[in-house]
């Protein structure tokens, strides 16, 4: 119970700070990712309470919350970012930094990627995709990979003092 | 006969006399200044002695209340920087509102309610902000936003405590203006970069670098003549059937803190009155 309590407080002050604060850290016009990043270190550091795209299920529904787009929209934007931390975590066992960086880099892609398709699908906004490449995609990209490991670290140790490692369920 | 001899302290008193009669003549100052010299040394020596001695047996307690007393200025400091930087805030919280009671003052047509920016749309693709004001404080959708300097949005979603404004800088914002002194009528559109720019602006329209552009109040979305930023440049392509025009905005939307909402305003929705591919006249 604790550890859900836990990821539900971490994932929505990461939505809060995004909206409230860095979503005004703009490098061209492309802005770190925050809940993003907050998921992609929990789901790497917490394995075991919950599968990957329920706390993606969990960002989503606090994204849209935010966002002018359609509340079902988070859902399905972090819903492929879901899918793909089942695939990876599948795969990639051990090292943490490896699965936090591909979380991060695919993750990025694809959330900003579909975000660009659902803009421009739901509310008809005329963006070219060259310019949403280089203007956001890729800046937001950029900018997630530099801040992963900073938000990897806070996040295991806010992970570490809500379930400590010998309370691990199964270890 | 027998000389009785002198008692031997009024000799000395005699001679002690004598000598300081000789000294304050002045006489005996090469002895004074001689003798003076190894005894002042001598004293110097000794003051410096028991001071060193003196201090290093306090130096102890000294540091103790030195650093004692530090902690306490450190402190000090920092509430005293705390004040500072509260005070500050206060002053340019200050300064923007006596900016936005100047504009309420330049256009009294308007009903006001000042909110204040508490968020932004997560994605980068879209410009929203988040504004403290919602239903409760009679705040309503398609209700104008403006601040100090000029148009800033309208109102598009509402809660109890909270209301989600468009920014005219959003890929999505269509907003119909009026390029002065030519008084050309324009649609400004916003973009993904946050650029202002004209559009349907005729190639033989007279629109020059500096030119004010501010809401026409067709379509009834936003009330005439606010503000909206100035002309940055113009083109004109060869085959192209309209200008570009660049436009400046004159609200600062990286650093917009406190904005009025145009609460007298009714927005009018001229969407049942456009004509829609296969829709029958009666």
């Amino acid at each position: 119970m604790r550890v859900y309590v836990g990821g539900l407080l971490l994932l929505g002050l990461a939505v809060v700070l995004q909206s409230a604060v860095v979503s005004q850290w703009r490098w061209l016009q492309g802005a770190p990712d925050l809940p993003l990043l907050v998921w992609a270190a929990w789901v790497t550091r917490e394995r075991r309470a919950a599968p990957a795209w329920f706390w993606a299920f969990v960002v989503g529904a606090l994204w849209g919350v935010y966002s002018a787009l359609p509340p079902a929209a988070g859902l399905v934007v972090y819903a492929a970012a879901g899918l793909l931390a089942q695939a990876l975590r599948r795969r990639i066992w051990h090292p943490p930094y490896l699965l936090l960086f591909l979380l991060v880099f695919g993750g990025s892609l694809l959330t900003q990627g579909l975000t660009y398709g659902l803009v421009r699908l739901l509310m008809g906004a005329a963006i070219p995709f060259q310019t949403a490449l280089v203007q956001v995609i890729l800046p937001t990209v950029l900018l997630n990979l530099l801040a992963a490991l900073p938000v990897y670290a806070v996040v295991a140790e806010w992970a570490d003092w809500v379930l400590p490692p010998d309370e691990v369920p199964g270890l | 006969m027998r000389v009785r001899s002198l008692p031997s302290w009024l000799i000395v008193a005699l001679l002690l006399t004598g000598l300081l009669l000789l000294a304050w003549g002045g006489y005996l100052a090469p002895v004074v200044r001689l003798v003076s010299a190894p005894v002042l040394q001598a004293q110097s020596a000794v003051v410096r002695y028991v001071t060193a001695v003196r201090d290093y047996l306090r130096t102890p307690t000294d540091v103790q209340a030195l650093r004692r007393r530090n902690q306490e200025l450190e402190a000090q400091v920092a509430e005293l920087q705390t004040q500072v930087a509260l005070l500050q805030q206060q002053v340019a919280d200050l300064s923007l509102y006596a900016a936005l009671l100047d504009f309420a003052r330049a256009h009294p047509e308007h009903e006001y309610k000042t909110a204040q920016v508490i968020g932004r749309d997560p994605s980068p693709f879209l410009h929203y902000i988040i504004i403290n004001l919602g239903s409760d404080d009679g705040i309503r959708p398609g209700m104008p936003v403006v601040s100090a300097q000029g148009l800033v949005g309208q109102v598009v979603a509402v809660i109890p405590r909270a209301a989600r404004v468009r920014l005219i800088t959003d890929p999505t914002s269509r907003v119909s203006v009026r390029v002065l002194p030519s008084n050309t009528e324009a649609l400004l559109m916003g973009s993904v970069t946050g650029d202002l720019s004209l559009d349907l602006v005729p190639l033989d329209a007279t629109i020059n670098p500096g030119d004010l552009v501010v809401t026409a109040g067709l379509g009834g979305a936003y009330p005439p003549n606010i503000l909206v930023g100035q002309v940055l440049s113009t083109r004109r392509l060869a085959h192209a059937l309209f200008q570009e025009v660049a436009v400046q905005p004159a609200t600062p939307f990286a650093d917009l803190r406190l904005v009025l909402v145009i609460v007298n305003f009714r927005p009018v929705d001229i969407a049942p009155l456009i004509p829609t591919p296969g829709a029958t006249t009666p």
